[in-house]
């Protein structure tokens, strides 16, 4: 594994000026803004020795906080999680797609757009990929209530969701 | 003779190409699992994944539970390997909570987890066989997966969702005389897995069907966020038991496969080799375990501080990840599994075209997908 | 019978009277005779869905041996299927299927709900993508509750089903004041 900070440093250069990035050594973390997620994911890549296991979004007040989590292979030592967060609105939850990138971002992201309703941009195929096709609503928001009526799976018309 | 007529005449055929569902009811996908095929003849032109069919909204209960109830939840993700997923939640949850397990709990963990994971890798090698019709071999792994679950079922009382390795520890020391049986079940085992090698590995159609059969290369596997047994058949070394050792890996003596094919014979048979690997683990893990407490002290009414953890465990399929989220009550704020299954699919329709309906099967069967912990 | 004429009713009487003089004749309908030979023999179509299908294949294996009971024979396709054992979850995605499966079936039919998920959904009855128990959508024969119930437990589920189907007033639902 490499330190936080070092490949925050070592992504400096191909960023260029006008990317935030911090980073957070002793959690393993870089934080970066949304609009600059394709690009600092980008670095990573040429960087080389990350595998891409996970995008997670949790749905906080502030907004969807999602974090990409690498297997961070290089560098000397064990290998370790380096994890990448990204805050996408809650008004709008936009953020750009790196399936063209991380080729196991394709239905990672599916998942996120299925359960927690973010939607990655400059993709095709944003589909749902657990919940059926029919579903309304991103269960995972915390505005999605649990308890639901029963009904029967065949006569559900589309009523509103249940948030 | 009109050969050459006829090539012409077969030129002349208008062909079409017709779409077919594999799945989700089908005896060789492994549970609920759709593939819709593209087909022109029998061979696969493209192949695109549709799953959920088994999303249970599993991480979404978790929010609604305390962290100690949804614990037995954890061993339904991955149903095959379900002490190694609890493993993971615990992990997870010991970090979020600064618990520290006993070293003996250590021990009987890998004891458990090992047993599991040989469980598990007999549950895919016979699969994989009976997918190609081989169902004797299926009953003879079958049988010999029954001796370890009758350890299993020895220490924690059940035979599958064990709900055994827990946040602190385990839930119970061995019983007596453990060690004499289990080392009696594990010589069985290596007779009826030698039994079962010598039925299976050199046999002319399961060779046919797949050497050099859905051939995933190294650096396609690591592009698609490939691990566990998948990558290590296709010639990259990853395990997190000697990558990030966890528990008391480090103290053991063990190999980890590797082999180079790719194909989903090296997918079977570096499993077989997994499962001598695990017996090696258990032994030794028998042996060497201390004395002491199995259990650390976790308050019943458990309210970690604000924060959040994740914790990464070798599973039969690959590296499981937990991410919990605490907001200082009893219940997780989230809970998410990082599922080696659900990425390990994602390269399933990169590699799908150009291969016949019946290689797809093996292929299919040899990537050791479970699609509980895929649907959550 | 020794009183001649044609009658439609064979009572127990008529059978022992008959083995008293040495003639074993057994008597029946040819629904019965056919419920007879199928709680034999009864074909499941392979559909497991999630962990209870690991132990129905266990139920399946050489330790528990379904095969002596005559059932082992699991059919993919369920128009060869006369029994469907829902192993697992049963999901809102999944019960079309289901249903479309069950109507696939050639009567007669019979379904066993194996499983604290099939049964009432189980430990994920509250979730949004849960049915609450397949006998929503299909009629269910037995009941197996477990989580997962073990390959005996399955055993005895076809071996209740079998008793059902030689006497069907076994099952009779009773009404409690």
């Amino acid at each position: 594994m490499r330190d936080a900070a070092l490949i925050a440093e070592a992504l400096g250069p191909e960023l260029g000026g006008g990317v935030g990035l911090e980073a957070d050594s002793s959690a393993r973390e870089l934080s970066v803004a949304g609009r600059d997620l394709a690009t600092v994911l980008s670095g990573l890549k040429s960087l080389g020795g990350f595998v891409l296991l996970d995008i997670d979004a949790v749905d906080r007040p502030e907004g969807f906080d999602l974090s990409y989590r690498f297997l961070d292979r290089g560098g000397e030592g064990p290998v370790a999680v380096l994890t990448v967060k990204v805050r996408a609105d809650r008004g709008r939850p936009l953020l750009p797609s790196v399936m063209h990138i991380w080729k196991s971002a394709d239905v990672l992201e599916r998942e996120v757009w299925d359960l927690m309703g973010v939607v990655f941009e400059g993709r095709t195929g944003l589909t749902r990929i657990l919940c059926r096709d029919d579903f309304v609503g991103h269960p995972l928001r915390k505005d999605f209530a649990l308890e639901r009526p029963d009904r029967f799976p065949e006569a559900a018309e589309s009523e509103g969701g249940r948030a | 003779m009109s050969d050459s007529t006829t090539v012409e005449q077969e030129d002349a055929l208008e062909t079409q190409e017709y779409t077919l569902n594999l799945g989700p009811q089908h005896p060789s996908t492994h549970g609920v699992y759709r593939a819709r095929l593209r087909l022109n003849g029998e061979t696969i032109v493209s192949c695109e994944s549709i799953i959920g069919y088994l999303h249970r909204g599993m991480e979404k209960l978790a929010e609604s539970r305390t962290y100690a109830q949804f614990a037995p939840y954890t061993s339904r993700f991955d149903y095959l390997a379900g002490a190694l997923n609890s493993w993971g939640y615990a992990l997870a949850m010991e970090k979020l909570g600064g618990i520290e397990v006993p070293e003996r709990a250590e021990y009987l963990r890998v004891i458990v987890g090992e047993l599991q994971r040989i469980a598990s890798h007999l549950v895919m090698v016979s699969s994989m066989v009976i997918d190609l019709n081989a169902v004797t071999a299926w009953m003879y792994a079958f049988t010999a997966r029954e001796g370890i679950l009758d350890l299993l079922e020895e220490v924690t009382g059940s035979r599958m969702n064990l709900n055994y390795i827990v946040a602190g520890g385990v839930t119970e020391d061995l019983p007596e005389g453990f060690t004499a049986r289990a080392e009696k079940t594990l010589d069985e085992l290596k007779s009826r897995l030698d039994d079962f090698d010598r039925l299976v590995s050199g046999n002319e159609i399961f060779l046919g069907r797949t050497r050099g059969i859905g051939v995933i290369g190294r650096d396609l596997a690591l592009e698609y966020g490939m691990t566990g047994p998948n990558i290590r058949a296709s010639g990259e070394r990853l395990d997190l038991r000697k990558d990030a050792p966890y528990s008391v890996y480090p103290r053991f003596d063990f190999e980890v496969p590797l082999l180079s094919g790719g194909d989903s014979f090296d997918r079977y048979y570096i499993r077989l080799l997994e499962i001598h690997e695990s017996v090696k683990l258990v032994r030794q893990a028998l042996g060497a375990a201390p004395a002491g407490p199995v259990r650390a002290k976790v308050p019943r009414v458990w309210k970690p501080a604000p924060g959040e953890a994740y914790a990464q465990c070798e599973s039969a399929r690959g590296i499981q990840g937990y991410h919990l989220v605490s907001d200082g009550s009893v219940k997780p704020y989230r809970m998410h599994l990082c599922s080696p299954s659900f990425v390990n699919i994602g390269v399933l329709p990169v590699i799908s075209p150009g291969l016949t309906i019946q290689d797809f099967v093996s292929t299919l069967a040899s990537m050791d997908i479970v699609l509980g912990e895929i649907d959550r | 019978m020794a009183q001649g004429g044609f009658r439609m009713e064979v009572t127990d009487k008529d059978v022992e009277e008959l083995a008293a003089n040495g003639i074993d004749v057994a008597f029946s309908t040819v629904e019965k005779a056919l419920d007879f030979c199928r709680s034999n023999s009864l074909w499941p179509v392979t559909f497991g869905l999630a962990c209870c299908a690991i132990e129905m294949m266990a139920a399946g294996g050489a330790r528990y041996d379904l095969s002596r009971f005559g059932f082992e024979v699991f059919r993919p396709s369920p128009r060869q299927a006369d029994l469907m054992i829902i192993a697992g979850t049963a999901t809102d995605k999944m019960a079309p299927l289901i249903s479309r499966l069950y109507d696939q079936m050639p009567g007669p039919k019979y379904v066993i709900a194996m499983g604290s998920c099939a049964i009432c959904g189980g430990p994920f009855a509250d979730s949004y993508s849960v049915l609450r128990g397949v006998d929503k959508i299909i009629p269910v024969d037995v009941y197996v509750p477990g989580c997962p119930p073990r390959p005996e437990a399955l055993i005895d589920a076809f071996l209740k089903l079998r008793a059902k189907l030689r006497k069907p007033e076994i099952a009779e639902a009773k009404l409690h004041a």
